[in-house]
């Protein structure tokens, strides 16, 4: 089969490279260092103060839409069911996979620094928009909670992620054509 | 998307003072580089996605994950019982397996996990200047390799039955970093690993 275009130097440089290993390493090393310090938060029982906040931020949004909702510790109860934060519903295995995606790849300091203070509060706030949004489904039709809640959390959030960071890439690189080439 | 490269060049300030009398709108958009403009490939890739896991996720939830689910816990109870485990699949559900090994069941949520083979189809559906046999190949092949990841999950349930009495806290976060954890790094990997030519020549163009 013939070999997918490529730009020169592409094959020399590119997907074999040891710049792209360093990469690869770099990220998957960086995720599960990083996932492992969450989890000793979560095991240590740290994590549910950022799960109660979320409960509350996400009531508080909705009690002003209008909706009959209130915070209990970290669930969100609504006139048709109540909601449980966990601490996946925090975006914390976005975060932590965009956080790796900008440490992983070869920028300077100052541009990995500008990407995760405006990457990772775009994630909490689209985060946040999804929690609402699943506080809306539930109260105007709970029947449809469980399809909004594996797409918009498991599939969308895949896709928003890889799409921040070719965002944050192409500011950095100025040349974006060949990710998401038309 | 000719223009990007031009508006992201580093500018000199004289040049760009020079160029701002002929093309004021342009040059206006260099001088301030912390405003953020996302590019159209990046929101097509967006759009893409949206279409391409839309349906894609319709027909997962109406006729694919059920017997997805029901396949997967057999193929499981196959590998276990080649490892020397007497595991037996109890039930299935479009939401849950249920699993027996020895005096200990135990039933898994695994629809929430196995969704990301929606996700990765998207992602791989959506990037672009990729040929349509190719990207079928990426799909065969991209989707088996998540399914792979999937039963490597099912087998921390196993994990799971050994140490949740001895090492609970390892048990939990092993299972989490393979379920939980996996769902969104797994997709991303495989895509990346797919189709990383597309993406060297991303990285290399912009280092």
């Amino acid at each position: 089969m013939r070999r997918p275009a490529t730009i020169a130097g592409e094959r020399r440089e590119g997907a074999g490279s040891p710049s792209m290993r360093r990469f690869a390493a770099l990220f998957i090393g960086c995720s599960v260092v990083l996932f492992a310090l969450y989890w000793i938060s979560e095991a240590l029982h740290g994590f549910r103060y950022v799960n109660t906040a979320h409960a509350r931020a996400t009531a508080a949004a909705l009690q002003g839409l209008g909706i009959d909702a209130h915070a209990s510790g970290t669930s969100i109860i609504l006139s048709h069911g109540v909601l449980e934060i966990v601490a996946e519903c925090t975006g914390i295995y976005v975060l932590i996979l965009f956080t790796a995606g900008v440490i992983a790849f070869p920028a300077d300091l100052r541009t990995q620094i500008r990407g995760l203070a405006l990457g990772l509060p775009c994630i909490v706030a689209l985060n946040f928009v999804r929690l609402l949004s699943l506080g809306l489904v539930l109260h105007v039709r709970p029947t449809w909670l469980p399809w909004f809640h594996e797409y918009l959390w498991q599939v969308l959030f895949v896709g928003l992620v890889a799409t921040l960071f070719a965002v944050w890439v192409t500011r950095i690189g100025g040349k974006h054509e060949r990710l998401v080439a038309p | 998307m000719s223009g990007s490269s031009r508006r992201d060049a580093p500018v000199s300030k004289p040049l760009a003072r020079k160029t701002a009398a002929a093309r004021p709108a342009r040059v206006r958009r260099d001088l301030a580089p912390h405003r953020v403009v996302i590019p159209s490939t990046v929101w097509r890739f967006l759009a893409r996605f949206a279409l391409a896991s839309i349906p894609l996720f319709a027909v997962w939830e109406l006729w694919g994950r059920a017997p997805y689910l029901n396949a997967l816990a057999r193929l499981f109870a196959v590998t276990a019982r080649l490892a020397g485990f007497d595991l037996q699949v109890t039930s299935t559900s479009a939401e849950e397996l249920h699993f027996a090994l020895g005096d200990i069941g135990w039933s898994n949520r695994f629809g929430m996990t196995a969704v990301n083979t929606i996700a990765l189809a998207g992602l791989l559906l959506a990037t672009g200047g990729v040929s349509w046999r190719r990207r079928a190949r990426m799909l065969v092949l991209g989707l088996g390799l998540l399914g792979l990841t999937h039963v490597i999950g099912l087998w921390t349930d196993i994990l799971h039955v050994h140490l949740h009495t001895r090492a609970r806290a390892l048990a939990d976060g092993v299972r989490a970093l393979a379920t939980g954890f996996g769902t969104f790094l797994f997709p991303l990997l495989i895509w990346a690993y797919l189709l990383r030519d597309r993406i060297a020549a991303f990285r290399m163009r912009s280092s």
